[in-house]
């Protein structure tokens, strides 16, 4: 057995040698359905399938607040002391919120952190790589200023020197004592890129209600499921409705595993892609059983004359399944290497939302499923012609047809046809599904964003609270700041806000309208709110609707005023005007009564499929905070303005961090990279099949006409016209293609629905889109089989019937 | 050792059957040499594939040795073709990859023989068919009459009871062809069973018998 299978082997390996140009094109196609399927597999082991790198990381799960439509509303510390001391499904339940701190020294770096109680780490399982993490003292209030610093921080800006820990090192405004250094495995939790962590200071004996902000993270006890933690959270959060009517009336609390928190929204378009790329592989198939049919037919003699020497059926099988799976290993291969630079190129153009992309990897349980899935594929593309010829039954016949001339056979043809069809349709599947996800982002980019994003440029500027611990310094620093960049060569205007547009942040603040009765506890309205600068409106040229605009006048002494969007307008005085009314703001100052002087243009906030906020502009005068976003209409790139505004800031505070500029419509693209991505992507993969369905149609008119040549010497030896020769030609290579795309735009139309939320703006079967995926289809098919047609129309009747 | 009754073999044309075998009838005892003959059409070739086993789609009755082979299986016809009977071709058929040594194995392994076993057996052909200077050449680096030879070779290699020789000379010229009738009369000498399919009269004047066959009848 095993010296016979040898001898098989052998014989592939030299039979497939000979015959050069077609093993090439069978490792090359399979090359690239099975390196595109390697490469988002990896992406699919990486996301969804490797755990958390936390221990038992399948009972760690995220608590949110909920309201209404918000299911993952971010926690009040107060609602988490009281979750914290009365829920009973958690081994552990520990409390995060972001923060930040800039590194100063040599050169000062703001950098990305966590706030944490100190049973966070616990909760996750995690050992520091030196070091300690925090005790309870070092969390309470006015606690030491420590921090643990992220491997990858550690190396950058410490050179990895072991003696850090109980270091103090410089931060704005003194220092900060060094406790550990966490592992590089050790990653950062869903929503952020920390590379550090600080205590958070939570006083437990204080559980008064103002904001949320934070997000809770509990270790689930042995046996208890997610769901018994979610009814448990259910209940307390009712009991804390009633305790405190005012703040927790309408809020619930939302138990979510952590592995669904961090990959989130991602599973689906993953799922999406790897059906994609699952198509694109079949396609391949089919072309190589193409391929292989063909070669079958021309290798009839050899079977028959095989059957007749006393093979068996499934020795005949075997021979030929063994020359299948050398060419789809050779093609997994190959494959193998395709995908490790796919890999690459995935992460590279992946956006920094795509969840876990520090996972994705090409290891080798990524590589075992590619030689397993090579395996199969070589029994799939070779079986149909291992199965075609086989019979001993078929061995006469064949032999006889040796003696004349290699035929076809009808069952052969028309398995070629099928697949030929086959390809056709999955191609207009993927075809279809990147149309419309490329329809989606043409409508998405024409919507207005209700300001002018062309030549927009931003920097973030973070002033640290110790050097500039309140608003007056604050101010001072950015209208010095404002002053010095409009006076810029090459700046057209500038403006600061709180919270940028197309940026993840953004805060919403509940409110009262003064001399309205005071709501339902839970049912007051709800508006987002941004500090700006008078300046602002100008520089995003978001217009002026009503009443006025900002100005450098309203500062704090002077009546407090703000400027709302037209939403908030039509949203709290529809009908009516809004200019000279009053509102309480619940964000701070309660009871402080702020004059509405002016309506302006709505603005998208958070992406252009998002709907117009009401949203209320305060002015940065009265009420400053230490992080603002400097927007500067410019046409100077971005790294011109960096450079121009990092001078600036320099000779105002030498030590304070700036970011790089971004431009605002990277900031647009960046919004839209859930779209953005799995339409490059699908975009990708329709491409290759298309070529590969191209390739398809134009091996098997290529065989026809190669089979056909008697008789089409026949044809115009009886006076046919070498236009209908093409007619002839064209005309079958055509039924198939409108079979396939029959077929295919059936499945389309099936299939399209799974693109879901993905699509904005375009129905699942959008006419426009099947027309121009037809018209393609059909036109590249035509354009695949225009050379073989030709050949077949220039046949000189008397060669082909002297050659046969 | 063949036995054929009533044998008819037919295809399916239009609406109807076309008969390419006709109630055959024919008795071919152990160690004769019989040729088969008749024009083109006649239905020559297809009995040869059918006393073969290479076709059983026919009716009628086929008993081979002391086998019924109409009632067998086709897993078994295919085992009992493997066990007793050799194919010599008109095209020679050798496989183009292979050289002449392992075209010389390919029946054996077919066979479930040892390697070592094979080996040997495929030397020991090579040496009776004075061809073991040719061991390593392709069958495009052998004249016709060379491949013929190992063509031969190979159907003899398992040592079957029985010969089918489809034309084998139809392709050499008339010293070639001699060498090889002579070499069946030789084997036919040693105890072999030899049918061969042939137009010419001088070939088949090397048998001892002469089937005539048309339209798919026995004629004499």
């Amino acid at each position: 057995m095993i010296d016979t299978l040898f001898q098989d082997l052998r014989y592939a390996l030299r039979t497939l040698a000979k015959s050069q140009g077609f093993s090439f094109i069978v490792v090359l196609t399979l090359a690239l359905g099975i390196g595109a399927n390697t490469a988002i597999f990896s992406v699919v082991h990486g996301v969804l399938l490797t755990p958390l790198p936390y221990r038992d990381p399948s009972r760690l799960v995220v608590v949110w607040e909920s309201k209404g439509t918000s299911s993952h509303n971010v926690v009040n510390p107060a609602n988490y002391m009281d979750w914290h001391d009365r829920a009973t499904s958690f081994s552990g339940l520990a409390l995060m919120s972001w923060a930040g701190l800039t590194f100063t020294g040599d050169e000062a770096e703001r950098v990305q952190g966590r706030a944490v109680t100190p049973d966070f780490f616990g909760v996750l399982g995690a050992t520091p790589l030196l070091g300690r993490t925090f005790n309870t003292e070092e969390s309470r209030p006015h606690g030491p200023r420590v921090v643990v610093l992220s491997e990858a921080l550690w190396r950058r800006r410490f050179g990895a020197e072991r003696t850090i820990v109980g270091r103090a090192v410089p931060v704005a405004g003194g220092t900060a004592r060094v406790l550990g250094v966490m592992p590089a495995s050790f990653r950062p939790m869903p929503l952020g890129r920390e590379e550090y962590w600080e205590p958070m200071a939570l006083d437990w004996s204080n559980r008064a209600r103002t904001g949320r902000y934070a997000m809770a993270l509990g270790r689930l006890k042995d046996g208890v499921t997610v769901e018994r933690a979610q009814t448990e959270m259910s209940r307390i959060a009712r009991q804390l409705e009633s305790d405190d009517p005012n703040f927790d009336t309408g809020w619930g609390a939302t138990v979510v595993p952590l592995m669904e928190q961090v990959v989130g929204g991602a599973q689906r378009t993953i799922l999406i892609v790897l059906g994609a790329v699952s198509l694109v592989l079949l396609i391949a198939c089919a072309n190589v059983a193409n391929l292989m049919l063909a070669r079958a037919a021309s290798r009839e003699r050899e079977l028959a004359v095989r059957a007749a020497l006393g093979a068996s059926r499934w020795r005949l099988v075997r021979q030929a399944l063994v020359e299948s799976v050398i060419l789809a290993l050779a093609g997994g291969a190959a494959g193998a290497l395709l995908a490790s630079w796919g890999v690459h190129l995935l992460v590279r153009a992946a956006p920094p939302e795509v969840p876990r992309i520090a996972d994705i990897r090409l290891d080798l349980t990524v590589l075992a499923v590619t030689g397993l899935v090579s395996m199969a594929v070589g029994v799939l593309f070779g079986l149909p012609a291992a199965l075609s010829r086989s019979g001993a039954a078929a061995a006469i016949q064949g032999l006889h047809a040796a003696t004349t001339r290699t035929t076809a056979g009808v069952p052969a043809a028309r398995l070629r046809g099928a697949l030929v069809i086959a390809q056709m349709s999955l191609a207009i599947v993927l075809l279809v599904g990147a149309g419309l996800l490329v329809r989606s982002l043409r409508r998405l980019i024409a919507v207005d964003p209700g300001f002018d994003p062309a030549n927009i440029s931003a920097v973030t500027i973070t002033l640290p609270g110790a050097t500039y611990p309140d608003s007056l310094r604050r101010v001072a620093f950015y209208e010095r700041l404002l002053e010095r960049v409009r006076n810029m060569p090459g700046v057209q205007s500038a403006g600061i806000i709180s919270w940028l547009p197309m940026t993840a942040g953004n805060a919403v603040t509940s409110l009262t309208v003064v001399g309205r009765p005071e709501p339902a506890p839970g049912q007051k309205p709800t508006a987002a709110i941004r500090i700006v600068d008078p300046g602002y409106f100008d520089a995003m040229r978001i217009p002026l609707r009503r009443g006025r605009s900002l100005a450098p006048s309203d500062r704090l002494g002077n009546v407090p005023v703000a400027v709302i969007s037209e939403a908030m307008a039509h949203k709290l005085w529809p009908g009516e005007d809004p200019i000279g009314q009053h509102v309480k703001v619940d964000w701070w100052h309660e009871n402080l009564s702020v004059e509405i002087v002016g309506v302006v243009g709505d603005s998208r906030h958070d992406g252009l499929d998002a709907a117009f906020e009401p949203t209320l502009f305060y002015p940065f005068a009265q009420e400053s905070q230490g992080g603002m976003s400097l927007v500067l209409r410019s046409t100077l790139p971005p790294a011109t303005l960096t450079r121009m505004v990092r001078a600036a800031v320099s000779e105002m505070d030498r030590g304070l961090p700036v970011a790089d500029a971004v431009t605002m419509y990277h900031h647009i693209a960046e919004m839209m990279a859930d779209r953005r991505y799995p339409a490059f992507v699908l975009g990708l993969f329709a491409a290759l099949a298309l070529t590969l369905a191209a390739v398809g149609i134009y091996g098997v008119v290529s065989y026809t006409v190669g089979q056909r040549t008697r008789e089409i010497g026949v044809r115009l030896a009886l006076g046919a016209r070498p236009a209908d020769v093409l007619r002839t030609v064209l005309g079958g290579g055509l039924r198939l293609t409108l079979s396939g795309v029959a077929l295919g735009g059936l499945a389309a139309g099936l299939a399209a629905g799974a693109l879901g939320k993905l699509l904005y703006g375009v129905h699942p079967l959008d006419p426009v889109t099947f027309a121009v995926v037809i018209l393609i289809l059909v036109g590249v098919a035509l354009l695949a089989m225009a050379a073989p047609a030709r050949r077949a129309a220039r046949v000189d009747p008397m060669v082909a019937l002297r050659y046969e | 050792m063949i036995q054929l009754k009533n044998l008819d073999k037919s295809i399916s044309q239009g609406n109807g059957r076309l008969f390419i075998l006709r109630q055959i009838t024919l008795d071919i005892a152990r160690g004769e040499f019989v040729s088969i003959m008749g024009p083109s059409g006649a239905g020559k070739s297809t009995l040869l594939a059918v006393l073969g086993m290479l076709d059983g789609d026919w009716t009628g009755e086929y008993r081979f040795l002391d086998h019924l082979v109409h009632k067998m299986k086709p897993k078994d016809r295919v085992a009992l073709n493997k066990q007793h009977i050799g194919f010599v071709f008109q095209q020679y058929h050798l496989l183009d990859d292979l050289t002449v040594a392992e075209n010389l194995d390919v029946p054996l392994s077919y066979r479930n023989i040892k390697k070592s076993e094979r080996d040997s057996l495929v030397a020991d052909t090579l040496d009776r068919f004075g061809i073991v200077a040719k061991k390593d050449l392709f069958p495009r680096q052998l004249s016709g009459g060379q491949q013929q030879l190992v063509a031969v070779a190979r159907a003899l290699i398992h040592t079957p009871s029985l010969i089918l020789a489809d034309e084998p000379t139809g392709n050499l010229h008339s010293s070639q062809g001699k060498e090889i009738m002579e070499l069946f009369t030789e084997l036919n000498r040693g105890g072999t069973t030899i049918v061969q399919v042939t137009h010419s009269d001088v070939n088949a004047q090397y048998g001892n018998r002469i089937v005539q066959l048309r339209d798919g009848w026995v004629v004499k």
